[in-house]
């Protein structure tokens, strides 16, 4: 107990968590909505498309975060639009997007005349560097993701549920699915320096995993994911300073951990309901 | 010709109603065309539905149908021709909604949709509202289940009961019978019959009319020839085969109508409903 009070004190430590907590709960809610549409593998076509944009910034000397961000509004549109157009789903064109930015990753590392671990913190992260710069950028993020959750949420439900329905009854459906889809590519050039590509991709479709297979309503399902999403982050980045381990693994196994307690409570439960 | 569908978005349907000549027209559609450009086209299609009136849309697989309810809908722009749709209060049953896998209760796929709706409701409210359409389809005692728990029969029902908020003047279904045993298909007639009692008019898309019978006024066939009217004058033999193409029998028993593949021999013939239409049969 005393090594978490000592790692809370210092104040690089403070700034990680602050911005574990915001990604946890920002992009835990965004894929709750991914989930809802059965686009999950969008946040793996982001993760990586900030990762080869990334590359390609540091290897023509530009500015990260517009190359990144113009990327993931590029590539989070076509996913998405493409799919609706052509008939197909998302799953399909985001792991088409997936492989080929993966791809593109990969040869703009190739060019690179020298090793630079800036890039492949892309893939890992490095919350421990989070600066006020990063702290700002999620804070903004979060902000944007809950205003958007609070006023819009019943919205989304129905339009990633049924998209012509919504659009029956009334619902401007395009203009939301914009404003959704970049949100989401913000959160993914927000959060991806400190928590890498891996893991933004891990909060998007772990929390709402767990939260599908131990709840029965909407309320549940998206404060279990939020709750699911924060608690993980935190206590993953507190465990990764006191263990001296590095933090993604550490939210990954306890995200893990979170799922397969809700999949043995949830077999247990069931038991116990078949007996009784 | 001047594109009416336009004017249900402008919010003007007054002035299709003073086109029309009568105020119980609900829907009318003028030598409309529909389809996906040059690469697929259904119509002419010239219909008139009055209030409360339930118009069968038929034809064969591919043939167009759920083109046309689109178009109606303004999910889709026509090619050519006109709509008046004379109310902004219109529901929509899709034909293939998939069942939601994520946690979605019945109340809940009810309720979100009434509360963007029917906007102001109280918590309150909202529950009465839902509970009374869920009594409606015989849903009321599984209002807290997960809508991925129900048969399909009871998600059919529930997709209706959905249809209903914002107390539609007209509904809209899409093949609302497909995929449904014998048992579902009346249960969910009874609830078309109940609707049009009340008044609400209806366009059932449908690849089978026999269920059907019951509930309907008038016909759609859209398939190598479109023809409209009322069903017992365009429910013959002759007009059957220029839409679908092949011979079908419309027989008659105990005052009820059905129809039937000319050829009974086939494997797939469409028997099914003599067990549960003609139990004497």
């Amino acid at each position: 107990m005393d090594n978490v009070f000592a790692v809370l004190s210092s104040s690089f430590a403070r700034k990680a968590i602050l911005v574990a907590f915001l990604a946890g709960g920002s992009i835990s809610i965004l894929g709750a909505f991914l989930n809802i549409k059965g686009a999950n593998f969008l946040g793996a076509a982001l993760a990586h498309t900030i990762f080869s944009a990334g590359a390609l910034a540091y290897l023509l000397g530009l500015p990260v975060f517009p190359v990144a961000f113009f990327s993931a509004i590029t590539v989070s549109f076509l996913s998405y639009f493409l799919a609706l157009r052509e008939g197909g789903t998302v799953e399909r064109t985001s792991g088409l997007l997936f492989t080929f930015t993966m791809a593109l990753g990969i040869l703009f590392v190739s060019l690179m005349k020298r090793y630079d671990p800036s890039v492949m913190a892309l893939l890992f992260g490095d919350i421990l560097t989070a600066g006020t710069e990063d702290i700002v950028a999620s804070l903004i993020t979060a902000v944007l993701t809950f205003v958007g959750f609070v006023l819009l949420w019943r919205k989304m439900v129905i339009i990633f549920q049924d998209r012509e329905f919504a659009r029956v009854i009334g619902i401007k459906v395009v203009l939301i699915e914009v404003a959704f889809l970049s949100v989401l590519s913000l959160a993914s050039v927000s959060f991806i320096k400190g928590i890498g590509a891996l893991l933004f991709f891990a909060f998007l479709f772990s929390p709402p995993a767990t939260s599908s297979i131990l709840c029965r309503g909407l309320s549940c399902y998206f404060i279990s994911s939020l709750i699911t999403g924060i608690v993980a982050s935190v206590s993953g980045t507190v465990l990764s300073f006191v263990f001296d381990i590095p933090s993604g693994p550490a939210i990954v196994l306890i995200l893990m951990l979170f799922y397969f307690s809700a999949w043995i409570f949830n077999y247990l439960k069931g038991l116990r309901s078949q007996r009784g | 010709m001047k594109d009416l569908s336009l004017e249900r978005f402008n919010g003007n349907p007054g002035a299709s109603d003073r086109g029309t000549g009568s105020n119980n027209l609900i829907l009318k559609t003028r030598d409309l065309l529909c389809g996906y450009g040059s690469s697929f086209r259904v119509g002419p299609i010239s219909i008139e539905l009055e209030r409360g009136e339930v118009l069968i849309v038929l034809g064969p697989n591919g043939a167009g149908k759920t083109t046309f309810l689109k178009t109606v809908l303004g999910l889709l722009k026509p090619l050519s021709g006109g709509i008046d749709l004379l109310t902004k209060k219109i529901g929509y049953v899709p034909q293939r909604e998939a069942f939601p896998d994520f946690p979605l209760t019945v109340f809940e796929y009810v309720s979100l949709p009434l509360m963007i709706k029917e906007k102001g409701l109280s918590r309150k409210e909202v529950s009465i509202r839902v509970f009374e359409l869920l009594s409606l389809v015989g849903l009321k005692e599984k209002a807290n289940a997960k809508v991925v728990w129900l048969s399909g029969g009871q998600f059919r029902r529930l997709t209706i009961a959905r249809s209903l908020v914002g107390n539609p003047d007209l509904i809209l279904l899409d093949e609302p019978l497909t995929f449904l045993d014998l048992a579902s298909q009346r249960e969910v007639v009874e609830i078309l019959g109940i609707l049009k009692d009340r008044g609400v008019s209806q366009v059932v898309v449908t690849h089978d009319i026999n269920p059907l019978f019951s509930v309907g006024d008038k016909a759609l066939f859209v398939g190598n020839r479109v023809v409209f009217g009322k069903i017992d004058d365009v429910l013959r033999e002759d007009l059957l085969e220029e839409v679908y193409g092949e011979k079908v029998i419309v027989i008659e028993h105990q005052g009820r109508k059905c129809l039937i593949h000319a050829d009974h021999h086939r494997p797939h013939g469409n028997f099914s409903y003599f067990g549960r239409r003609f139990p004497d049969g």
